[in-house]
């Protein structure tokens, strides 16, 4: 429809101009629109039906309507791109945080051993998780993301009191952080697929537990620039209670994913017992696996400021 | 540590490098026969197995996208040093 209205403009553009200013509008499709064009009466009130008609130039007018057609396309073609390397609803899921959601969430990292129940949430309609509003227990996207930025940022502040700062050296703990993060992930997912552990956890999961321990980082940092001492004190708090927090998360995720194997044997047959005991001792050596890379990950990260 | 991602992607590349030219007489044959007597076919989600089918998958998927990094890191070494 507005690629129509856009090449009607064109043909009709000498017809405005040998009309008069005031017909700039002849795509505007209600006919309560001409009227008023046509009648010339600039309106005292800021009219919301005519806040399209607020250039008279007929030139502007087209460039305005020109960039919003581009922007449209614009949109179209980055979401058909972007959706084929990851869903952006899937992504949203994630985003859906509250202040409320977010303060529980950092108080159970800090002290895991306070929340009682630790199961996630599944909505009954259609299966699939509840978003992090409604659920404590699910995993979100928005911390991992604010707290890795307040991380790099925390570095350069540490840095700045070290007089060791400089701008360039933002950008290369950034990049080198990034890194990091992402080979964790990939440890993580070839751990996974490696042991053979089918289990609920999807790559996003995995990045947002992977990225929660840049929250106990923030407060090693913390902790370092008031007590240069203390760094070590609340470094091992923050490794005790992240590991114990990665464990009681995933141990639901991934030791239970192992039921709907028990059944399902690939020669039709089921070997509950021998397929049970074997997969689990797997899957305790993942979730071991997948815990204690917190800790050596927050250790890393920080130990040379 | 501040390795710096252009470092850490030299390294990815080095351990794929490393994946992809694993002697297929030499090394690969005694992990299949291993694998074979072991398990008879029976059990493809065992450790050897599942890592004999990365390492092949590997081989197969990144031979084109190696010859392609390979060459521009070289040349962007050789340029910049």
């Amino acid at each position: 429809m507005r690629t129509n209205g856009f090449y009607d403009q064109q043909t009709t553009f000498s017809n405005a101009y040998s009309n008069g200013y005031n017909q700039a509008g002849p795509f505007q499709p209600s006919p309560v629109m001409s009227s008023q064009q046509q009648n010339n009466i600039p309106s005292p009130f800021f009219n919301p039906l005519q806040a399209q008609n607020l250039f008279n130039d007929p030139v502007a007018s087209m460039a305005v309507k020109y960039g919003s057609n581009l922007a449209d396309q614009g949109k179209e073609f980055v979401q058909q791109n972007v959706d084929k390397w990851f869903s952006i609803s899937k992504l949203k899921y994630y985003f859906a945080v509250d202040t409320n959601y977010v303060a529980k969430k950092l108080f159970i990292m800090l002290f895991p051993f306070l929340n009682r129940d630790w199961s996630v949430k599944y909505s009954q309609d259609d299966g699939t998780a509840v978003p992090p509003k409604l659920d404590v227990n699910a995993p979100d996207m928005y911390i991992p993301v604010m707290a890795f930025v307040t991380y790099i940022l925390m570095v350069g502040v540490t840095l700045g009191t070290q007089d060791k700062f400089s701008p360039e050296k933002l950008g290369i703990y950034a990049s080198s952080a990034l890194g990091w993060f992402v080979i964790e992930v990939l440890l993580i997912l070839l751990s996974l697929q490696i042991l053979s552990v089918k289990s609920a956890l999807k790559t996003f999961d995995i990045m947002a537990f992977s990225g929660y321990k840049y929250f106990g980082m923030i407060l090693c940092l913390m902790g370092q620039l008031v007590l240069p001492d203390a760094y070590y004190f609340v470094l091992l708090y923050v490794c005790l209670s992240f590991t114990y927090f990665m464990v009681r998360n995933l141990k639901l995720m991934i030791l239970m994913g192992n039921n709907n194997n028990q059944n399902n044997n690939q020669n039709g047959e089921s070997n509950p017992y021998e397929q049970s005991s074997y997969g689990n001792k797997r899957r305790i050596y993942v979730l071991l696996f997948i815990s204690l890379l917190q800790p050596l990950f927050i250790w890393w990260l920080t130990f040379k400021f | 540590m501040v390795f710096g991602l252009y470092t850490l992607l030299e390294a990815g590349l080095l351990f794929v490098n490393a994946i992809a030219i694993l002697n297929e007489e030499r090394f690969l044959r005694k992990l299949r026969s291993n694998q074979n007597t072991q398990q008879n076919y029976g059990d493809p989600t065992s450790v050897s197995s599942q890592i004999m089918t990365l390492i092949k998958s590997v081989q197969m998927v990144m031979r084109f996208p190696l010859i392609f990094c390979n060459t521009v890191v070289i040349l962007m070494l050789l340029l910049f040093g």
